[in-house]
Parts: C-alpha cells; sequence; structure tokens
C-alpha cells in the first residue's frame, strides 16, 4: 500500500469534537428510568451527533416525535375523560398509554444506538460509562425541586 | 508490484483471514485495499459478505450495490448482494440472484446459496435437491455437506444429519461449523459433556463463531435451569434485541393492567403480588445476562486457539 488512507464503510460512526464526551447508550437509558424523558431524549440526539453515527437524523426525528408523541396522548387522554365523563379511578389505566409510548421512543433510540456505539468502541476507544454522575445528581435535585408533583411535567416531559 | 498484483495480493490476504474466521482482520486489510484502490469491485463485494457476518447489514448492501456498480456483471457482486438479501429474509431476491450467478456457471457456493433462499421459502426439498446437485458436482466439499446436514437437523431427519456431520469431520476434523452440528446432535441425545467438548474444539479453530458460542450457551443452559430460563427467553426471542424489547415492553404492559385493574377491584393483596412478581423479574432480567455471560466466559478461559487460527 502507498498511503495509509483508510476506506470508510458508511455506518461506521464518524465522531466530532464532542466525541470524548458521548457515553454508553445505558447511561441515557437509565436517565429515563430515574429521571425522566426530557433528560433521556436530548442526550440520545447529543450522543448521536457527537458519535456521527449514521442514524443521528433518525434518531433526532425519534427523540422530536417522542415529545409531540407524548404530549399528543396526554392531551387525547385528558379530552377522553373530560368528553365522556370517564370515571377519574381509571386514569391509572389511562396514563399507561403515555408511559408505553414514553419507553418504546426510549428503547427504539437505545437500540439504534448500541450498533454505533460499539464500532466506535471498535476503531476509537472504549465509551465507559460517562454521564452517570449526571443521572445520579438528576435523580437527586429533580424530585428535590418538585418538578415530579407537576402534573403537566408529568404529562409532557417525565 | 504492479497494480493487478498489489489488488489480487490484498483480495487474497482478505478471503485468507475470512477463511480463518477472523472477519475483522478481513475488514481491516479490505478498508485500506479500498482505500487506495476505491474502484475494486470485487473489493466491495468482499466487503459486504465480511459485513453481513457482523450483522451489518445497511453497510454490507450499500456494498455490494456499489461492486455491482462498478462491474455490473461481477459473480461475486451478485452473490454478495444475494447474502444481504438473505440474512434480510428476501428470499426471493436472492433466489433471482443465486439463479442468474447459476445459469452462468454452476458453482457450490451459489448452490448453497440458492438452497438457503430455497429453505427460507419454506421449498425444503428443492433446497435439498441443490445441495445434492453441489455434492454431485463436488463430492467432498465439506461446506455443503455441513449445509446439507443443517436442514437434515431443522427437518427432524437426525440419521441423515449424523451422517453429513460424520463425513464431514473425516474429510475435515478441525470443521469449526461440522463440530458445531455435531454438538447439537450429541446435546439433543442428552451427552452434554460430549456437546460441550464439540463447541470448545470449534472455538479452537474460530474463535469468533456466533453457532459455537450458541451451542456452548445451549449446553450451559442445560446444565443451570435456573440461569437456562434466561436462555430459553432468549432463543424464544430467536435473540433479536428489538423483539427481545417488544416482548418485555408487553410483559411490561399486562403486569400494570393487571395492577391496576387489581386496585379498581379494591384487591391490595393481588395488586402488591403482582407488583412483587413483576419486580423479581426485572430483577432476574437484570442480573441473569450478566451471570450467564460470566458462565460461558468462564468456560472459555482454557480454551487455547489451533495454530491455524
Amino acid at each position: 500500500m502507498r498511503s495509509g488512507a483508510l476506506y470508510q464503510i458508511i455506518d461506521e460512526p464518524r465522531p466530532g469534537v464532542l466525541g470524548r464526551l458521548v457515553s454508553q447508550p445505558w447511561v441515557p437509558l437509565l436517565s429515563f428510568m430515574f429521571v425522566g424523558a426530557f433528560l433521556c431524549w436530548p442526550w440520545f440526539v447529543f450522543n448521536a451527533f457527537a458519535l456521527g453515527s449514521h442514524r443521528r437524523w433518525r434518531d433526532l426525528a425519534w427523540a422530536v416525535a417522542g415529545f409531540l408523541g407524548k404530549a399528543a396522548l396526554a392531551v387525547g387522554l385528558v379530552a377522553i375523560f373530560e368528553s365522556f365523563h370517564l370515571d377519574h379511578r381509571y386514569l391509572g389505566l389511562g396514563r399507561l398509554v403515555p408511559i408505553l409510548w414514553s419507553l418504546l421512543v426510549s428503547y427504539r433510540l437505545y437500540l439504534s444506538q448500541q450498533d454505533p456505539a460499539e464500532l466506535y468502541e471498535t476503531y476509537h476507544a472504549p465509551l465507559g460509562s460517562r454521564g452517570l454522575l449526571l443521572v445520579i445528581a438528576a435523580g437527586i435535585t429533580v424530585p428535590a425541586l418538585g418538578w415530579y408533583s407537576n402534573p403537566y411535567f408529568v404529562l409532557f416531559l417525565r | 508490484m504492479s497494480d493487478d498484483l498489489e489488488h489480487r495480493h490484498w483480495l487474497g490476504l482478505a478471503r485468507q483471514q475470512l477463511t480463518r474466521g477472523d472477519v475483522r482482520g478481513a475488514i481491516e486489510i479490505l478498508r485500506r485495499m479500498l482505500g487506495e484502490m476505491p474502484d475494486s469491485a470485487s473489493g466491495h463485494a468482499l466487503l459486504a459478505i465480511c459485513l453481513v457476518q457482523q450483522k451489518r447489514l445497511a453497510a454490507a448492501e450499500h456494498e455490494a450495490r456499489e461492486a455491482l456498480a462498478l462491474e455490473p456483471e461481477s459473480a461475486l457482486g451478485r452473490m454478495s448482494l444475494a447474502g444481504v438479501h438473505l440474512a434480510r429474509h428476501r428470499a426471493r431476491q436472492a433466489e433471482a440472484l443465486y439463479r442468474e450467478v447459476l445459469a452462468e456457471s454452476q458453482e457450490p457456493i451459489a448452490l448453497r446459496g440458492l438452497a438457503q433462499s430455497l429453505e427460507q421459502q419454506g421449498r425444503k426439498k428443492e433446497a435439498r435437491a441443490a445441495l445434492d446437485e453441489a455434492l454431485a458436482l463436488e463430492p467432498e466439499d465439506v461446506d455443503t455437506l455441513v449445509l446439507r446436514g443443517e436442514l437434515a437437523w431443522r427437518e427432524r431427519r437426525f440419521a441423515d444429519a449424523e451422517a453429513d456431520a460424520a463425513e464431514a469431520l473425516t474429510l475435515e476434523p478441525e470443521h469449526a461449523e461440522a463440530l458445531i452440528l455435531r454438538g447439537h446432535l450429541l446435546l439433543r441425545r442428552g451427552k452434554i459433556e460430549e456437546a460441550r467438548e464439540h463447541a470448545l474444539w470449534a472455538l479452537r479453530s474460530d474463535a469468533t463463531s456466533r453457532t459455537a458460542l450458541v451451542l456452548l450457551a445451549a449446553v450451559k443452559a442445560r446444565q443451570s435451569w435456573w440461569l437456562g430460563l434466561w436462555w430459553r427467553f432468549n432463543t424464544f426471542a430467536t435473540g433479536s434485541q428489538a423483539r427481545i424489547m417488544t416482548i418485555l415492553l408487553g410483559l411490561w404492559v399486562a403486569a400494570r393492567v393487571a395492577e391496576q385493574i387489581a386496585s379498581l377491584l379494591q384487591a391490595s393483596g393481588a395488586a402488591t403480588g403482582i407488583s412483587t412478581i413483576w419486580l423479581a423479574f426485572c430483577a432476574y432480567t437484570w442480573v441473569a445476562p450478566g451471570m450467564f455471560r460470566r458462565m460461558v466466559e468462564r468456560e472459555l478461559e482454557p480454551v487455547h486457539l489451533s495454530d491455524r487460527y
């Protein structure tokens, strides 16, 4: 070989300057479990762009769809309960729908980022569990700020 | 070295790595080669074959199409694209491509691919005929023998599978896939220790063999029913992470709905019971995969790679 030029395969991550801030996909997923979608989904999007993942635009689309879908489901749920005068005892069952949607989006983003993260580790450096402290800090701070007692926060961002 | 000679040298080296089971090594060689010679259709096709083995199917399809754009008549290019179609379960498209290659020359490798695409469509009799045809062309082709044995195993014709595995191992005693097939047959007969030895033996020949690891995991699952549950759950989900997630989410919905209904019926004991079972299940799915992996890893520690690898 005359030079060290390497052919780039399309699914290889192309990390930029923020590449060193990328975390393993399970860390943002953990943030969904302990904090909420408002931290998890933007984090996944940041990870995708910093990683230079070939699925970064799709991940962004999923995150945007996640928030829009969550809002639509929450509004729809309230509208159904109000228009059909349903007993509020059943609200617990209805609330499962937006939660399920949030879980679906989170796992979709997690699965989408697993392969690029693995390739990043193969071609660049191990990712480690960066960001874990942020999850712990947010897990303590957010409840202390009382955000979870705000029903709008819980419906649209949790 | 002239460009053509250099091209063939690197392709040969990549093929050698691939035959030895070192897919990552083959990819590295091809990346270097294609960095210098981006117009090599064979390089792109071979890279596609490697990427299929790593299950990087989008990239594999891109490379196979690149190979065909550079050399539309390339048999290797068509077979690499057919391989991608097979991996994506687009059996009819794969079949068409293999038939195109076979119309030009009867090659066992294309017949093997054709057999796999036919089997995916449930046309097992035709698949068997294609493999018999390949063996008529090259009676000592171990890869074809193993594929025919695997087909017989899936069709529960165990005696035929045993015969093909035995013949393949007589011809090539260290053939990883033949060892794995024999291992599965032994496991079926309850010979756990012998099956384990076959899995480890196969891993000596090809340390990256997923199928050998699957066999070893199946052996370990038989030895520990507690961790075996996780393995059976995984097998049920056919190892697809997306399917596992879907099943887990489905179970979560079922548990939460049951819990809510129990609360509405004011059966607080039942609601607590459901929550506890769900919590135990979560703890199990969190802990079991790691424990199971460590158990398999411990088993792998004393494995020494064969000199050929």
